[in-house]
């Protein structure tokens, strides 16, 4: 027997089949619609409380049109419009003047029908009861253990989706998803003092495992915020940067945005023309890895409905691969090595990574910790970055001076300078690894020769 | 819009508990050119309606995209239902609202039906019209990006204790963006504007050409500039840097949702908190000047989004309130609670923040600063819970024995928000609204603006040591 949301997938997948072989649909050429469907149970927080507990189901269709070499999109939030969209969406291509023959949607590719346990049944069965519960323990351990941290806001919540792609030429790809997730923001104050902010947050598909992940994570959080209390100034001085897994998208995201096939055509990435060459230490191994089952962001087909691989993206610091979807791969000649267009119904398709793994290194933490060099651990960023020209500049927020006895919180600190050349400034990466979010497995990143501008 | 108001009260008599109903939808169009090629044109539409409900001393709250009353029924059915589970665990429950003054009616902005009779045609001819000037004015630039989007928005909020309100806005936006190479050597230059009314607004004090111009002009100067040293200067801010100060420093940190929460603005009201020079409002009007993006007539709880002094001659006088938040302290709403979509919970946010002129000129403040920096081009910013902020700038001008000297680039500031406004020692008789095309994040965008004169102040340098 069906669940609910397979019911409701099939719905949306019957209509929007038949849509596609429709005279309206017939009469454009390419159309490819987009869709995702889902219905999401929440419970929010503020000031140490509940605020708002909510329900919302919605689903959202993404008409693409491509006429004589013209591309024209649409977003809906109503089944009943789709159609019309595609004649709006044909009205938008229309009013362009320039054609380009690049512009195709791409041919159907086998998507192998593999189970990465993305959804099963028994998560129907999870509710805003259960969420009720993960809070009140949430809160408990908050009020008994760490009064002095405040919850400046929190999100729990459960959701259940369907998404995918058809096309005039043939794809048609779907999938069910469902899962469990919290996010908390919060500081520590005692009397007149107040620490920085701090963040974090759980992702599992398993509701047991969700809250032994969330009772680990939270205590944590709250063990920073009140750490982060007694924060002290420093002096100026250049010495050596601890990223923790938490931290490292700060600094390798904007690297894995100039990776796009997008920004290398137009010209607005540092990285064009360097696939094979050394732009990074060598103890760098950065992998896209979308086919991991039941991890938070796995996939088996992309934006446009093509087969996903696992990939290495930087290997030993050797650049090996652009992301791109089929636009881009087209313009660029290359090779298919697994669809890469990402984004949702509510635009076109875009260039990018899924699921960022980076391979742990040959250090152990503490020996990473052990020389005599002056370290600060970053607990996060809070800064600018050009993604053109990779310069930097920012706050570090949760920072801790590295002692041999005793960690320090510092504040006040901030450091500027060109990540793409950081990435050549990785003194060691840590064997010791977190998997964030059930999605990331990350290690410690030790960047060398940092300028750190104290305050004082 | 006649045809939705008189459904949602139809829905609404059969409430006995406070439900606040909300149809809210949004188009969003948009171009974008590149290098001569139409990059995207799309257009994005998504509406619904919204409850909320006050039961059992807590919030429940649901959403749909259907416009029928047996649609709207079940939605408030889940939103009573939501809030039950969450008044078992709730403890300190909200008590019945206190009756407020709304502001009832139709507001429609005229430039809605302007902005409508533009076809798609002339708006995509803008984009690659500038675009491709910029490009032929400026040989030595290899990527000129350029954009237009609009956002059309209405509203209609109803609520069982009197609120019926009908509202109609459009934002539009324009964007540059241009990119220097030299020898490897990348620089990128942006300059962007953003109200709330139509394309004579929008073009009223600079025009796409000249835009255009100064995004080169700014990647290339970048592409000869250093970072500079870093520490504390004493440093004259553009308008936009002082929008983008007054939002992140100030803004966030009198929203009474994060006061309520430990804001370094709580149990503050009546204390100095900035020299005498310095007084900062929010509204939902336009003050000086037309067209501030982030303008509003009447909030997402039908109360008039009225002008906010929040700091009068350095003394903290008012935070920003919601109903709930303004019944806990006593005062009244001012008109702040925004939701972005009709799926979105309303929040506490700004409207458009600004620091009120004052008498000096900007001569006069570049003249009298012996050793600092002149910045302009606001970058994102941050607030934290200490009080401390950062935002990111474009371009930093050296200013040395009163002389404005060479391009240094643009890092981060930062400082302690307070400390940054009682060292204010001068503010200038100019002002520009400057962040229209900006967008606050909250666990939701919301569209603000914020600026004011020039003012000159201390501030930390993130940079290199000397």
């Amino acid at each position: 027997m069906k669940s609910k949301l397979e019911g409701i997938r099939d719905t949306i997948f019957d209509t929007i089949q038949s849509i596609l072989s429709s005279t309206v649909a017939k009469k454009v050429g390419q159309v490819e619609i987009c869709f995702n469907h889902t219905y999401k149970e929440k419970i929010s927080l503020e000031k140490n409380d509940i605020n708002t507990s909510s329900v919302s189901e919605e689903s959202i269709f993404g008409i693409r049109i491509i006429h004589n070499g013209r591309q024209g999109f649409v977003m809906t939030n109503s089944i009943g419009k789709v159609t019309d969209s595609i004649e709006d969406a044909l009205k938008i291509a229309k009013a362009q003047t320039e054609e380009d023959n690049f512009l195709e949607l791409p041919e159907k590719v086998a998507v192998e029908k593999i189970d990465l346990n993305l959804y099963d049944e028994t998560q129907d069965q999870v509710s805003l009861e259960f969420l009720g519960q993960a809070v009140s323990e949430f809160l408990s351990i908050r009020q008994s253990e760490y009064p002095k941290v405040n919850i400046d806001s929190a999100d729990f919540s459960l959701y259940r989706s369907c998404y995918g792609v058809l096309n005039s030429k043939g794809i048609q790809e779907s999938d069910l998803d469902a899962g469990l997730s919290a996010s908390y923001l919060g500081m520590g104050v005692d009397g007149e003092k107040i620490g920085s902010f701090d963040s974090s947050g759980v992702f599992s598909r398993n509701p047991d495992n969700f809250r032994k992940e969330l009772k680990l994570d939270f205590t944590e959080f709250l063990e920073r915020c009140v750490f982060s209390l007694r924060a002290k100034t420093l002096k100026p001085f250049t010495g050596s940067l601890l990223v923790p897994p938490e931290s490292i998208f700060d600094f390798l995201g904007d690297f894995l945005g100039s990776l796009s096939g997008s920004l290398i055509r137009r010209g607005r990435s540092k990285f064009s023309e360097k696939i094979g060459q050394k732009i990074a230490s060598d103890t760098l191994t950065i992998v896209d890895q979308p086919l991991g089952r039941g991890l938070g962001e796995s996939r088996r087909f992309d934006r446009e409905g093509l087969p996903v691989q696992n990939k290495n993206v930087v290997e030993n610091g050797i650049l090996k691969e652009f992301f791109y979807n089929h636009y881009e791969r087209k313009k660029a000649k290359a090779q298919f090595s697994g669809g890469n267009a990402t984004g949702g119904a509510s635009g076109i398709p875009s260039c990018g990574p899924f699921q960022i793994h980076v391979k742990p290194g040959s250090v152990l933490l503490k020996d990473m910790i052990a020389s005599e060099k002056q370290i600060i651990q970053i607990g996060r960023f809070s800064g600018n970055t050009n993604t053109s020209s990779g310069d930097f500049s920012g706050v570090i927020k949760g920072g801790k001076l590295k002692q041999k006895n005793e960690d320090y919180p510092v504040k006040e600190i901030s450091i500027s300078g060109n990540l793409y050349e950081l990435l050549n400034q990785i003194g060691s990466v840590s064997q010791e690894t977190k998997l964030l979010y059930n999605s990331y497995s990350l290690p410690y990143l030790m960047f060398d020769g940092i300028q750190f501008m104290g305050s004082e | 819009m006649d045809e939705i108001r008189g459904l949602l009260k139809d829905c609404i008599a059969e409430c006995s508990t406070f439900t606040e109903l909300r149809y809210h939808d949004r188009e969003t169009g948009s171009v974008t050119v590149e290098k001569g090629k139409l990059e995207n044109s799309s257009i994005q539409k998504r509406g619904g309606i919204s409850v909320r409900t006050l039961y059992g001393g807590t919030w429940g709250f649901s959403s749909t995209a259907e416009l029928s009353k047996k649609s709207i029924t079940s939605s408030i059915y889940s939103a009573i239902q939501a809030a039950k589970v969450a008044a078992t665990i709730r403890k300190v429950k909200i008590p019945k609202l206190p009756p407020v003054e709304f502001k009832n009616g139709l507001f429609q902005l005229p430039a809605v039906s302007s902005l409508k009779k533009i076809s798609l045609e002339e708006k995509i001819q803008l984009v690659m019209e500038t675009e491709h000037s910029t490009r032929k004015n400026h040989p030595d630039i290899s990527t000129v990006s350029c954009s237009y989007s609009e956002i059309f928005e209405n509203k209609c909020i109803i609520t069982t204790d009197g609120a019926d309100v009908m509202t109609s806005i459009v934002r539009p936006e324009f964007r540059i963006n241009a990119v220097a190479k030299d020898h490897g050597e990348m620089q990128s230059g942006s300059e962007s504007i953003g109200v709330t009314g139509d394309w004579d607004c929008l073009f009223k004090s600079k025009k796409p050409a000249e835009l255009g111009d100064r995004a080169c002009q700014t990647a290339i100067d970048l592409l000869k500039s250093s970072l500079p040293e870093g520490g504390e200067f004493v440093v004259i801010l553009s308008p936009s840097l002082v929008g983008l100060l007054v939002h992140e420093a100030i803004g966030h940190t009198v929203e009474a949702d994060f006061v309520l929460a430990g804001s370094v603005a709580a149990g503050k009201i009546g204390q100095r908190v900035g020299s005498d020079l310095v007084t900062i409002c929010d509204s939902g009007k336009s003050e000086y000047i037309d067209g501030a993006g982030g303008s509003i007539e009447v909030d997402d709880e039908g109360i008039a989004a009225k002008r906010t002094v929040i700091i009068q001659n350095g003394i903290l006088t008012s935070y920003l309130h919601n109903r709930e938040t303004a019944a806990h302290f006593g005062v009244s709403p001012t008109g702040s609670a925004r939701a972005w979509s009709f799926s979105d919970f309303p929040l506490i946010r700004m409207r458009n923040t600004y620091l009120e002129p004052g008498q000096n000129t900007l001569e006069e403040m570049i003249q009298s600063t012996q050793n600092g920096f002149f910045l302009e081009g606001p970058k994102g910013g941050q607030a934290d819970s200490t009080g401390e902020f950062m935002f990111g700038i474009q371009k930093a001008y050296r200013i040395k024995n009163g002389k404005l000297g060479g391009l240094v680039k643009g890092v981060t500031v930062s400082g302690i928000a307070f400390d940054v406004l009682n060292n204010v020692d001068m503010v200038s008789k100019e002002f520009q609204w400057d962040l229209g095309s900006g967008y606050c994040g909250k666990g939701q965008p919301a569209k603000v603006d914020a600026g004011g004169p020039f003012i000159r102040t201390k501030i930390r340098l993130g940079g290199v040591i000397n």
